[in-house]
């Protein structure tokens, strides 16, 4: 009986360490990365709008450079550009930033680098990805596996 | 010709409607591109654009980004010169057909990741890292060049 029980609570054991380890997999770490993989159908219409996906970074008191990398799986939808809100500002291009309609679903990567000069400042300053459809105000896009990240230049 | 001058005009808006900012950013190992820039001709020569990175004694690898909205006429290659030396890839390099290549209508974009190690020429302290490509096939195909960035830095 004692030998049930132990077997027992070695097998409960192996399925909480499971479930921990499979939760911790899927975190989403907060700060300086977001990994977001829901399905996004944005249908805001013409540029600019917030999507709604936000990192941060912390600056030193003499802000440096930072440099931002967004990745995503697109689906299908209109003409549209992407860009950054730094710190709630307007949306503005920081690098490259279309997504054409003609898409091939692959996914699509972009590395925006944002100047101190660009409104950092020392602490926390948040990165917002931004965007809308180029030509029409029924424009939409479905997105998907998106991951964004901010990291502090050298 | 009515609809091309109406796409034109709604990019102008679409594209005003994002704060200005200006022509070139760079600290050296950061550059940011704000402009149109056009290239002609058969691989491989420079496209101008470059960043630096200071290696120390013992060389390291490097990385180098480039991430870019273009147009495209032709196939195209795309890589980097090392210090002056000849346009080599270190990566992927393929840049496919897209647009007219005048600024009109869609740009595509596409990232681009590089490693360039020790043995591939670079030096003590500083080092310099020049875009560069061109067409495959054709000497007339055009790239054009949107906003575009370019990153480097050492690994650790």
């Amino acid at each position: 009986m004692s030998n049930l029980v132990r077997q027992c609570a070695v097998c409960l054991a192996i399925l909480c360490f499971a479930i921990g380890v499979s939760t911790t997999a899927f975190a989403v770490p907060p700060g300086e990365v977001l990994y977001d993989p829901a399905f996004h159908d944005i249908s805001g219409g013409q540029c600019c709008f917030s999507f709604n996906e936000t990192v941060s970074v912390i600056e030193p008191a003499k802000p440096v450079p930072v440099v931002l990398t967004y990745e995503v799986s697109f689906f299908e939808g209109s003409s549209f550009i992407v860009g950054l809100m730094v710190n709630g500002g307007p949306c503005t291009l920081y690098g490259s930033g279309f997504i054409p309609r003609v898409a091939d679903n692959n996914p699509k990567a972009f590395q925006w680098i944002v100047f101190p000069a660009d409104g950092l400042r020392a602490g926390t300053n948040t990165f917002t990805v931004c965007g809308g459809s180029v030509f029409f105000n029924t424009g939409f896009i479905d997105i998907q596996q998106i991951t964004l990240a901010a990291r502090l230049s050298n | 010709m009515r609809t091309l001058t109406t796409l034109l005009a709604m990019i102008v808006v679409s594209l005003a409607a994002m704060a200005p900012a200006a022509f070139a950013v760079s600290n050296g190992e950061l550059l940011r591109v704000e402009q149109n820039q056009a290239f002609q001709g058969a691989c491989c020569f420079s496209w101008l654009e470059h960043v630096t990175v200071t290696e120390p004694s013992t060389l390291v690898p490097v990385m180098v980004t480039w991430s870019a909205d273009y147009q495209a006429t032709g196939p195209f290659l795309a890589g980097i010169s090392v210090n002056g030396g000849p346009c080599k890839f270190f990566g992927s390099a393929s840049i496919q057909p897209f647009g007219k290549g005048d600024g009109s209508g869609d740009f595509d974009s596409h990232l681009f990741q590089w490693f360039v190690l020790p043995s591939d020429g670079l030096v003590k302290g500083k080092n310099t890292f020049t875009l560069c490509g061109g067409g495959t096939i054709s000497p007339s195909a055009v790239i054009l060049l949107g906003f575009n960035t370019m990153a480097v830095r050492t690994t650790k």
